[in-house]
């Protein structure tokens, strides 16, 4: 009992909780940085650690300790920094239904817990630190947001639904990240259901572009346009939070693919050479595409970017929804 | 019961951009009022940057304002110092030799080059598209360097002297011009046909903030604005001054319209203008030295006026300098192409969404610098007042001779 409750509080305040994916999402955002100077032919982060890897700590820590909080008569801070804290709250508790935790929750359709947290709470959170810290720019980066959740959530829980719906057909818990997450390599060798992880993939990898709220989808935080969108009234402990926020967010999201479609190290067990280097290559590979797709496109107008979500996400997600519907009965 | 009234409540959300906004690299401000994401009302105000420099040329001499005159806009130093240098040539009667003019034409379209470039680059950042502004800034250093080689000096020339230019090239420095020259036009090739093909550049600048052919005509705007709408208007072409008499050249013209086609037409003059140096360096004249002895220049300017005008990267530029015989310029008068391509289309914003507002105006390549003009404010009153262009002439004294006022 005592063991379980301490490895309950190692696994949230140290590894994968807290310190784990702050560290995780902070050096994800220095892959992004490091990645898109390197194609745009900067040098990117380089001052802080070694190559600048500690640039992203420093800079929220400095956000956070250093940088004052100006605030507007109309600005509610409080608000914004307690719904700060119940997003990265929210995504500490997802990283217990991952199998990277060493305290795994598994159970009957658990998945739909994951989604619940995922695509509820840290947007949500989003949104009201927003509205609390209010600005011409922040309400349109809001209705910016609001209308990219309509098209971006329903694909993201269509294209993680794929894999968890094949693996249920013959394992169980049924829905449950675990069981999808070391059952799905076995999906990926049979000729009929990988098409259907292949729709599922490209779906999931043009989301997490949108959830990452990079190009060709950064059109909340249009710099250009609108300032930093709903980002803009931030400042000080409230934009270090913020930042962090998006970054978890960012972590999460790639860390559902490369667990829930890509398999993460199985069929080798996470503590074994070939585990880990097949995670961190998964990982990796994921960010690099990102970064390339960040590089290689503009900022679409929002209308077009809701087109091209419900084209390229939307519905080959919900094809592939529909085929592994007809192939599980 | 029929309805027989209906009240609408407008909603509009007033949105500035600028005059600190990322989206400018220069102080504008655009009030913009927005229904939703649709542009329903956009305000122009400028004067964030004003530097009276048209009063500051009349206290100093007519040398020391061909700098002053330089360093009215950044990237068309070069136009604007050729502009002034040829109304006092006029003024003194003085004919430089075609080595000079040829040089002159050099600089000047090493500057539209890059200018253009400069642009097309800022276009690229405003709609997301960052790796491709950085790649543009970098092959323009490429021209930079050039500019360097030929004036001296990167961005602010002072290339131009009256009677001649500054510095003379060699044929070591010509080699290395042509080098640079055919380097870059291998990447202007390259970057045109990205913003021919580029999927997200088509989605954002197709059929964005057209503007037509009738309505430049009315609105009164030059160059690339007017030329993408099918409007052959072109000082070089029309005025032929220095060597563009000589050196061919075609005016390129679109018809479409739309800030695509403002910047299509930039790339395809960068290339005409790429050509235009190439055949420079392998026609230069030595018809004599091009550079004057500033010591047997004239100290003494006759009484008389001159108006000129050049072709700037953004439009028609013209100069209006008036001698009362006096070391220091009576009048100088500068009216600049942004000021009347920026001021005069605000209209063109409307119905487009939010996202438009900084692809339209970075289509006109606006140089905030150069179209500043005055708003006076009455501390006592409150009362704020823009200065007419004939008191702008009187220069702020309450009376002048209706021989020296325009």
């Amino acid at each position: 009992m005592m063991a379980d409750i301490l490895t309950l509080i190692f696994s949230i305040l140290i590894y994968p909780g807290l310190l784990f994916l702050f560290s995780l999402a902070l050096f994800t955002q220095y892959l992004y940085r490091k990645l898109s100077a390197h194609m745009q032919k900067r040098m990117g982060p380089t001052y802080v650690g070694p190559k600048g890897v500690l640039q992203p700590f420093y800079d929220v820590w400095k956000l956070i300790h250093v940088k004052e909080e100006v605030v507007t008569k109309y600005s509610l801070p409080l608000i914004a920094k307690f719904f700060a804290l119940t997003g990265l709250a929210a995504a500490i508790t997802v990283t217990a239904l991952l199998p990277l935790s060493i305290y795994r929750i598994i159970g009957n359709y658990d998945f739909l817990v994951y989604i619940y947290l995922c695509c509820l709470w840290i947007p949500l959170s989003m949104i009201i630190m927003s509205l609390s810290m209010p600005g011409p720019y922040t309400s349109i980066g809001v209705s910016r947001i609001l209308s990219f959740i309509t098209v971006c959530e329903p694909a993201y829980f269509a294209s993680l639904l794929v894999p968890v719906t094949l693996v249920s057909k013959d394992y169980s818990p049924v829905y449950s990240i675990y069981t999808a997450s070391v059952n799905i390599w076995k999906y990926w060798l049979n000729p009929y259901t990988v098409p259907l992880l292949i729709l599922s993939l490209i779906a999931a990898l043009v989301i997490l572009q949108a959830k990452a709220m990079i190009p060709p989808f950064n059109i909340p935080e249009a710099e250009q346009e609108i300032i930093a969108g709903f980002e803009t009234e931030f400042s000080g402990p409230i934009l270090g939070l913020g930042i962090l926020l998006h970054d978890v967010d960012v972590t999460i999201t790639i860390l559902s693919v490369v667990y829930i479609l890509l398999g993460g190290p199985y069929p080798f067990p996470h503590l074994s050479i070939p585990g880990i280097v097949i995670v961190i290559v998964k990982y990796l590979a994921i960010v690099l595409i990102s970064a390339v797709i960040e590089n290689i496109f503009g900022r679409y107008r929002i209308e077009q970017a809701l087109y091209i979500m419900l084209k390229y996400a939307l519905i080959p997600a919900l094809i592939a929804l529909i085929l592994a519907m007809i192939y599980i009965l | 019961m029929a309805i027989t009234k209906i009240i609408e409540i407008p909603y509009s959300l007033e949105i500035p951009v600028g005059p600190q906004h990322p989206a400018l690299h220069e102080p504008l401000l655009l009030k913009v009022y927005a229904d939703g994401e649709e542009v329903v009302k956009v305000e122009v105000y400028t004067g964030y940057n004003h530097r009276g420099i048209e009063k500051l040329a009349e206290r100093n001499s007519f040398y020391r304002d061909i700098f002053i005159v330089g360093r009215v806009c950044g990237i068309c130093n070069t136009v604007h110092a050729n502009c002034y240098v040829r109304a006092l040539e006029q003024i003194l009667g003085i004919e430089p030799n075609n080595r000079a003019k040829y040089l002159r034409v050099l600089a000047m379209e090493l500057e539209r080059i890059h200018s253009h470039m400069l642009i097309n680059a800022v276009m690229a950042e405003i709609i997301g598209f960052e790796s491709l502004f950085m790649n543009i800034m970098l092959d323009r250093e490429r021209i930079m360097k050039a500019k360097e080689i030929l004036t001296g000096n990167r961005v602010l020339a002072d290339y131009m002297m009256v009677g001649g230019v500054r510095r003379d090239i060699n044929d070591e420095k010509k080699n290395k011009l042509l080098k640079l020259l055919n380097k870059t036009e291998e990447r202007v090739k390259y970057y045109k046909q990205v913003f021919m093909e580029d999927d997200t550049i088509l989605k954002r600048l197709v059929d964005v903030g057209i503007i037509t052919k009738t309505d430049v005509l009315k609105y009164s705007l030059i160059g690339p604005p007017a030329r993408a709408s099918g409007v052959k208007i072109d000082a070089r072409a029309s005025d032929k001054y220095d060597a563009y008499d000589e050196v061919p050249f075609n005016v390129v013209v679109k018809k479409e319209g739309d800030s695509w086609a403002r910047m299509i037409l930039r790339w395809d003059e960068a290339l005409e203008s790429i050509n235009m140096c190439k055949y420079i360096l392998e026609n230069l004249p030595s018809d004599g030295n091009p550079v004057p002895d500033e010591k047997r220049l004239p100290r003494r300017f006759p009484p008389g006026e001159a108006f000129t005008r050049v072709e700037a990267p953004r439009g028609e530029l013209t100069y209006y300098v008036m001698s009362d015989g006096k070391p220091m310029p009576y009048r100088v008068k500068i009216r600049t192409p942004s000021f009347n391509n920026i001021i005069n289309t605000a209209n063109v914003y409307l119905g487009h969404s939010i996202a438009d507002v900084p692809v339209i105006l970075v289509s006109w390549d606006p140089c905030i610098s150069c179209m500043e003009r005055i708003t006076v404010l009455d501390l006592t009153t409150g009362e704020r007042k823009r200065m007419h262009l004939k008191e702008l002439a009187r220069g702020g004294r309450k009376w002048v001779s209706p021989r020296y006022s325009i």
